[in-house]
């Protein structure tokens, strides 16, 4: 039984949160399994038939839209003997049929028909696809809860989660998104948990991200490197979500390209620096929205 | 209605709102994971404007890209430095910068200053909620 009391301070952890398999079982029950988790977009699965894969957890889900127009988050299992159904990163189907002995799935996951149905005694209804307990999303955003046992997705989102995907959405001028654009894997070999520490931490830019700093500018430049007092920004923890840059202070200038004339690295970070990409300057691609950015090659501000 | 930017925030546990990039993180076993991205597109603008931003996230986060490849590296290096050894004094991490300047927000949000570690530490009072049954 491991103490997360003590392995987790206010102000330290111990690294063997990262290294321990009997922590990683432990996480993947209690974080991914009992709690809420992101899967996916709507918009990835914009039709009726239209799936992707995702992990959740220890398992392979199935993200799909079945015929009435309802998001559903099946087990990527066939109920049968256990084959995965689906091996693409995404489709479309009218029904899922598992290629071992061709059990075949409706789009919500019920079992629909079973070949030499002489010898299968058992009721069909009792073994559709396993699905999470508790399915919900906020503003397409799609979360699950493996085994239902959650409270309400707006509990674990809290204002502030949500505070921080209203802001994402309303830079559309439709108040909508879409996440459809394809998905890039990259396979690192950390734990899990060095990601929500590195994305969101703004610390680290001068250092790790040098060709970035050396090379780019940006609204970085007022929010996130003007030195420890100098910065215009927050690091700001909102309980169930974390915002390591709130630009706001910082953006309110126009938009100056993305390429820089020359190096500006400061003293500090001259011994990580390295050869920069060769970056052609950029225009705006301005469409009338005020603040849009992709860190870290562009800001427009207008 | 716009001046705000966008997030670069994460949604716990594995939602990393990266700016015009959003990212899932993949737990694959104790030391290895998936960062898996796309770019955000937006409804109702001209797909130029949509192209522009996608590669400008293949420009941040893909794999000849800015941020997730340096991060990346960043990451097996304090993997092969963790302690695979239960808790003792040894092998702890730090991340106390900043709690001395912490300040709560209107809404009882705590902020400090873009380079503390305030939102490290957020990341795990939640982890410590969680697996503490404090909350689910």
């Amino acid at each position: 039984m491991i103490d997360y009391g003590e392995l987790v301070g206010d102000d330290r952890v111990h690294g063997s949160l990262h290294t321990s398999p009997e922590v990683f079982d432990d996480e993947m029950d209690r974080i991914f399994t009992k709690g809420w988790a992101f899967v996916g977009h709507e918009s990835e699965v914009a039709r009726p038939g239209d799936w992707v894969t995702r992990r959740l957890g220890r398992e392979s889900v199935i993200l799909v839209r079945d015929r009435t127009g309802s998001v559903q988050v099946l087990a990527n299992r066939c109920s049968h003997r256990g084959t995965a159904l689906c091996w693409e990163a995404k489709g479309h189907a009218s029904s899922f049929q598992c290629n071992y002995h061709a059990w075949t799935f409706a789009l919500d996951g019920a079992l629909r028909s079973v070949p030499y149905p002489g010898g299968f005694q058992k009721d069909k209804a009792d073994l559709g696809l396993d699905r999470a307990g508790r399915v919900d999303g906020y503003r397409g955003f799609v979360f699950a809860n493996l085994d239902g046992s959650a409270g309400p997705l707006a509990d674990h989102l809290g204002a502030g989660g949500a505070g921080l995907i209203d802001r994402l959405c309303d830079l559309s001028p439709t108040g909508t998104i879409s996440l459809a654009a394809g998905w890039i894997g990259h396979k690192v070999q950390s734990n899990w948990k060095l990601w929500p520490e590195s994305d969101n931490d703004g610390y680290h830019l001068y250092w790790v991200h040098a060709s970035m700093v050396d090379t780019t500018d940006t609204y970085y430049e007022d929010a996130v490197l003007g030195g420890e007092t100098g910065n215009r920004s927050l690091a700001v923890d909102w309980g169930t979500a974390m915002s390591s840059s709130t630009f706001a202070p910082a953006i309110g200038r126009s938009w100056r390209g993305s390429a820089r004339p020359g190096p500006r690295l400061p003293p500090i970070a001259r011994p990580w620096r390295r050869r920069s990409a060769s970056i052609e300057p950029v225009s705006c691609c301005g469409t009338g929205h005020r603040t849009l950015s992709s860190f870290p090659t562009c800001s427009s501000a207008r | 209605m716009l001046w705000d930017g966008p997030p670069h925030a994460l949604v716990f546990p594995n939602l990393f709102l990266g700016e015009m990039s959003v990212a899932i993180i993949e737990p694959v076993s104790p030391a290895e994971m998936v960062h898996r991205h796309t770019a955000v597109q937006l409804d109702g603008v001209d797909d130029a404007f949509n192209a522009r931003l996608r590669r400008q996230s293949e420009a941040a986060m893909g794999p000849a890209g800015f941020i997730v490849p340096d991060d990346a590296v960043t990451a097996e290096r304090i993997q092969s430095a963790m302690p695979t050894q239960p808790a003792s004094e040894r092998g702890w991490i730090d991340m106390s910068r900043g709690v001395e300047r912490e300040v709560s927000g209107e809404a009882g949000q705590r902020q400090a200053l873009v380079s503390d570690e305030t939102t490290n530490r957020g990341f795990w009072r939640q982890y410590r909620r969680v697996m503490t049954g404090e909350t689910a």
